[in-house]
């Protein structure tokens, strides 16, 4: 029954107000959509609450504040830009691994655009990372699965650690970087 | 906040749990055992999600008897589309609930995040979905 609206506008995507991601584009309906699927379980008072939470920057509840800039965060931001650059390298020094890494850098390089507007300052530069990048391909691949680890590992403690209006960023980079795990190895 | 965020984690479970029976149905023997493992693990969550809205003395929402799905379901291409629903509705309500809890509650909300994020890649892999990892799981595009 919670899903009724999501079959009667399947087929119309402009007006579609379902639950569903659509797996074939990776795209995904908005969460406020989504949980009007699933709260009519719920109840008036927990569907207000959950309607509460806004777009991807939000940490899920509370209204508009003044973001404050915690250190750990600018340094997350900038270990962030710094794990793209490393793709950056690899891509520009092994051609062959263009495919594999290119959509993995542009979700590194959009958690750091996201990082960036939810901490109120501007993106690092992209510069060359400190040491090249091994000039193989099975080897650059151990190094950067060996950075994706550390780099998700990073986000999940920085995800626990963090006020509630940042948690929810930084759990999806936290879970993006385990999906790249996923298709790296 | 907390019994909020974990209530619509709940009711995204349950949806899940029914989900993953239709899925199976369509698939091989491979299929179904992947099937049968996400639906153990989304059967678990729900669980530990109804001992724990218990214990905070809140009501848990119960499973509706039947779900509509979001399109036909009839073959292994449908199936896995299908499974890759279930895991990314259900990492939106567990990306919700990170932000809405603190401590324990965040970090069970985090673990299943990260799970069903990895879940819908391996569907999309299985089905030959491309792209087949987005930049914000649980997140509206």
């Amino acid at each position: 029954m919670t899903w009724q609206d999501v079959e009667v506008h399947n087929d119309a995507p402009g007006s579609r107000t379902g639950a569903w991601t659509d797996p074939v584009t990776g795209g995904s309906t908005s969460r406020r959509t989504f949980l009007r699927g699933v709260v009519g379980l719920v109840g008036a008072t927990a569907a207000s609450a959950a309607l509460t939470g806004c777009g991807i920057f939000g940490g899920g509840g509370g209204g508009p504040e003044t973001p404050d800039q915690p250190q750990p965060l600018l340094d997350f931001l900038s270990a962030t830009s710094a794990l793209a650059d490393r793709y950056d390298a690899t891509i520009s020094e092994i051609p062959a691994l263009i495919g594999a890494l290119t959509p993995i850098r542009d979700a590194h390089r959009a958690h750091v655009k996201a990082l960036a507007e939810a901490l109120g300052t501007t993106a690092p530069k992209s510069a060359p990372p400190a040491t090249q990048p091994p000039s193989d391909g099975p080897s650059a691949m151990t190094a950067l699965v060996a950075a994706e680890k550390a780099a998700r590992d990073d986000a999940i403690t920085a995800c626990l650690a963090a006020a509630p209006r940042y948690a929810s960023l930084l759990g999806s980079i936290a879970a993006a970087r385990a999906t790249h795990l996923e298709v790296m190895t | 906040m907390t019994v909020e965020a974990l209530s619509a984690a709940l009711s995204a479970e349950h949806a899940a749990v029914y989900g993953y029976g239709v899925v199976g149905a369509h698939l091989d023997a491979a299929g179904k055992a992947a099937a049968a493992d996400a639906e153990n693990v989304h059967r678990n969550r729900r669980d530990a999600l109804i001992l724990r809205l218990t214990q905070e003395k809140a009501n848990p929402p119960a499973a509706a008897a039947a779900y509509a799905l979001p399109f036909a379901v009839t073959d292994r291409t449908s199936a896995l589309k299908l499974a890759v629903a279930l895991e990314s509705g259900a990492a939106a309500a567990w990306r919700q609930a990170v932000g809405g809890t603190t401590g324990d509650d965040r970090k069970m909300a985090l673990d299943a995040l990260i799970d069903c994020a990895m879940r819908a890649t391996q569907w999309r892999v299985t089905a030959g979905i491309t792209p087949t990892t987005v930049p914000f799981p649980g997140a509206s595009a």
